[in-house]
């Protein structure tokens, strides 16, 4: 239990991390160099929900990704839930298929995220429909979220194998 | 992993009630904002060091990168600016140096035109590396038919004569150098003398002591040195000093010349008066043969009285 806590505090503190790269360097650098001064980031959180389905499928994970989720949703400051419920969503959709998805490499890794993120848009769209309409929401947008954190998977997937999971790898808890 | 089918219920049941749960705090904060605010607040209070840091850090990286690394751009444009404007200044400054080349051509031709003699153009390529000799090189040489003791104007009067020659250059000695001697006469009283170089100007000598000579008067060439045509201009006196010590029958007079000698640029080499009404021909008809004429077209111009009346 004490090692199930600290994990989740890690990855609390990984996801938080995230969210102020993604916050600041990110998007700096894309803001800047790509997108003008609208800009597109990558989903960090997204990406630590998504990695979770695959390799910490239980209660524990759900309230993770509700978690982390909220945590975006009170670092973002307009609404509480959105995130939190797109977030769980995926989490739970992933973990249900997670036994029959192999995301070891890093092209499976972005594929996954790929398509994943497209499935958070949709899901976030249903909330920001009902509060505020579609109006803003492009699907390059959502496609343009979709590539940037399919890109960056890889790199967030090896270190949270790496820091967060690196015991339970060695020990052989980790299967995939 | 191996989870087992009850186990994929417990978390698809676990985050469908969150999700519920997530839709119940969206709906609410989205009719109670100051719920929302609230939240805000406390993840604010949680994170306000993160955020702190976050922004600090993203203003940082927003004026490292916008001032840096995102001004790539503009250094290319302003490179690309500044190798225009080089390019630009650069035409700018070849243009004026044709300009300029363009009058002093004309003054050329209107020395050639009024004094009927005919010559070729040459510019200057070269200066005596020492101080003591006052001599210059031109780029025009045995190709182009000239010879040694040809006489060397500019438009404001006599610069020298040639004295020696090279296949395309030849070497031009000054009226002031100490070597250089021109039969010269005064323009008004007639007084004959030696136009004789001192170093840094000209000294006539060899004038009698009795013939009037003043300042400002002009002093030309008399053609009787077999080198200078007569008549060309060589300098006004600027100084007439008092009869040598001694019973000298001679004075002493200083002429300034008329050409500034350390700015030769562009020359006329002048045939001979004995050699000129048969070069002429020779260079009439040479001008008109592509072997006379520099590739570039404008760093030496055959000139004749033929097609300076053209």
């Amino acid at each position: 239990m004490t090692a199930i806590l600290k994990r989740y505090g890690l990855i609390l503190l990984f996801c938080l991390l995230g969210i102020w790269i993604q916050g600041s360097l990110l998007r700096v650098f894309q803001s800047t160099a790509f997108f003008g001064t609208q800009g597109l980031v990558a989903n960090i959180p997204l990406i630590i929900v998504i990695f979770l389905a695959f390799h910490e499928v239980s209660v524990f994970g759900a309230i993770l990704a509700f978690s982390l989720g909220l945590e975006l949703d009170l670092f973002s400051g307009v609404r509480i839930g959105p995130w939190a419920g797109t977030l769980v969503m995926v989490y739970g959709f992933i973990a249900c298929f997670a036994q029959r998805i192999y995301v070891e490499s890093g092209f499976a890794a972005m594929f996954a995220v790929f398509f994943a993120s497209l499935l958070a848009s949709c899901i976030y769209l249903i909330y920001v429909f009902e509060i505020t309409g579609l109006g803003g929401l492009l699907v390059s947008r959502i496609l343009g979220e979709a590539l940037f954190s399919a890109l960056i998977a890889p790199l967030v997937f090896r270190l949270l194998r790496r820091f967060i999971y690196k015991r339970e790898l060695g020990s052989g808890r980790m299967a995939r | 992993m191996a989870v087992s089918s009850r186990s994929r219920v417990r978390v698809a049941g676990t985050s469908f009630f969150l999700f519920c749960v997530s839709l119940i705090l969206t709906a609410y904060s989205a009719r109670n904002p100051w719920t929302a605010t609230i939240g805000a607040s406390a993840g604010s209070l949680f994170l306000s060091p993160f955020q702190s840091v976050s922004q600090s850090s993203q203003s940082g990286l927003s004026r490292f990168w916008e001032g840096y690394i995102a001004l790539v751009n503009v250094r290319r444009d302003n490179e690309q600016l500044m190798y225009r404007l080089n390019a630009l200044e650069a035409k700018n400054s070849k243009l004026v140096e044709l300009d300029g080349e363009n009058q002093r051509l004309r003054g050329l031709l209107s020395v050639v035109e009024s004094t009927s003699h005919t010559g070729i153009a040459a510019k200057v390529i070269g200066r005596d590396p020492t101080n003591w000799n006052q001599s210059l090189t031109v780029d025009t040489g045995r190709d182009q038919l000239v010879k040694i003791g040809y006489p060397v104007l500019e438009q404001n009067g006599v610069v020298g004569q040639v004295v020696a020659v090279g296949g395309s250059s030849s070497r031009v000695l000054l009226i002031t150098d100490p070597a250089s001697g021109v039969d010269a006469i005064v323009q008004g009283s007639r007084a004959r003398g030696v136009v004789q170089g001192t170093g840094e100007g000209c000294h006539l000598e060899y004038v009698l002591s009795e013939d009037e000579v003043k300042i400002g008067d002009r002093i030309i060439t008399s053609g009787m040195d077999g080198i200078f045509p007569k008549g060309l201009l060589i300098g006004v006196v600027s100084d007439v000093g008092p009869a040598r010590k001694g019973g000298s029958m001679f004075q002493s007079i200083t002429v300034q010349p008329t050409v500034n000698m350390n700015r030769l640029e562009n020359l006329l080499i002048i045939y001979s008066l004995k050699e000129g009404t048969v070069s002429s021909d020779h260079v009439a008809v040479d001008s008109r043969s592509p072997e006379l004429r520099p590739a570039d077209g404008n760093s030496t111009i055959a000139v004749t009285g033929e097609n300076i009346r053209q």
